[in-house]
């Protein structure tokens, strides 16, 4: 009698961590389910970080006078293709390096021309460059991506070395990841 | 015993369940992290590099503390320091950040030169930048501190 209370006892027990394991599998397995969509979302942010850290630390963009990096030049940004950065950086991305031209030179003009001024100048910083408008214009853009995708925008300051003029301007880069689906 | 046994499996269980989910949020702050801090370094970075009217921004910083430079820098930091500020936030859609800039002698002393809004310094949820200017063998410590508003 006592041996087969402590078989039956035995059996109890194996059946009833079977049934713990197998719930904790479910809930393991589960659990992970549902974390995929923001595991890939963490991965876009990490290829968004990524790819910022690599246009400003890139020697085909930036001007190598300055060492710690994040100052793009002008001649190099206006000559390199996306196809160029494709085969570095692999696709599905954006980049856009804008340079923010400052307003305040318009506010010491007389008011009659302050407004002509600003006017000109919101023109001047939306032109996007090409090889023949360069240095003319003060946006660069690297493979633009179809309106509908949806993605994940990172941006951070940096410099721009204007060759022409031999100044550095502030500016912004912008990078865009497509999350997919 | 078996519901010891039970028991042990169980708690064993629902920590790797809870360990596995701590790991999955910690990337993502450590992500958000990565990203504010490179922000901060680059604004600090870019901004003192800038061509101004008034000569290059750390030029001018420097007038402004220790006197001289091209204009009345001390003027000019007060005036377009926060528009050249405002414009990067807008620029990178971060409107919602609030910034506090300061200069503070390294290895002499000095007062300090301060810009922004004080209250992001102390605040605990900031995250901050810094680099060195150095003058005629003076060295001034350049700090930025950036938070959500």
């Amino acid at each position: 009698m006592k041996s087969q209370a402590s078989v039956t006892e035995y059996l109890v027990l194996v059946m009833m961590i079977v049934i713990i394991v197998l719930i904790a599998m479910l809930l393991i397995f589960g659990f992970q389910f549902f974390t995929v969509g923001s595991e890939q979302l963490k991965g876009r942010e990490r290829m968004s970080l990524f790819l910022l850290e690599s246009f400003i630390s890139s020697t085909a963009l930036n001007n190598l006078q300055y060492q710690k990096g994040s100052v793009f030049d002008d001649s190099k940004l206006t000559v390199a293709s996306c196809e160029d950065l494709e085969t570095l950086l692999g696709k599905g991305w954006f980049a856009e390096i804008m340079v923010l031209l400052d307003e305040s030179v318009c506010y010491d003009q007389p008011a009659w021309k302050k407004n002509k001024c600003l006017r000109d100048l919101r023109k001047q910083a939306s032109i996007v460059c090409t090889k023949q408008n360069y240095p003319f214009c003060n946006i660069w853009r690297f493979c633009e991506q179809n309106k509908g995708d949806r993605m994940i925008y990172r941006s951070i300051p940096v410099n721009v070395y204007r060759k022409m003029n031999n100044t550095l301007e502030l500016g912004v880069i912008t990078v865009g990841v497509q999350t997919g689906g | 015993m078996v519901a010891i046994v039970i028991a042990i499996l169980m708690i064993v269980f629902i920590m790797v369940f809870l360990f596995s989910s701590l790991l999955g949020s910690q990337a993502g702050q450590t992500l958000k992290s990565e990203y504010r801090n490179l922000y901060a370094h680059n604004m600090l970075l870019s901004l003192l590099r800038t061509d101004t009217q008034c000569g290059v921004m750390s030029d001018v910083l420097k007038g402004a503390y220790f006197g001289g430079g091209k204009c009345d820098s001390t003027q000019f930091m007060a005036d377009r320091l926060p528009s050249y500020i405002s414009s990067i936030l807008n620029a990178t859609g971060h409107t919602d950040y609030d910034w506090f800039m300061e200069a503070s002698p390294k290895n002499f002393q000095g007062t300090v030169l301060a810009f922004g809004n004080p209250v992001v310094k102390e605040s605990l949820d900031s995250w901050d930048a810094r680099t060195m200017i150095t003058w005629e063998g003076y060295q001034l410590e350049v700090k930025i501190y950036v938070r959500t508003k």
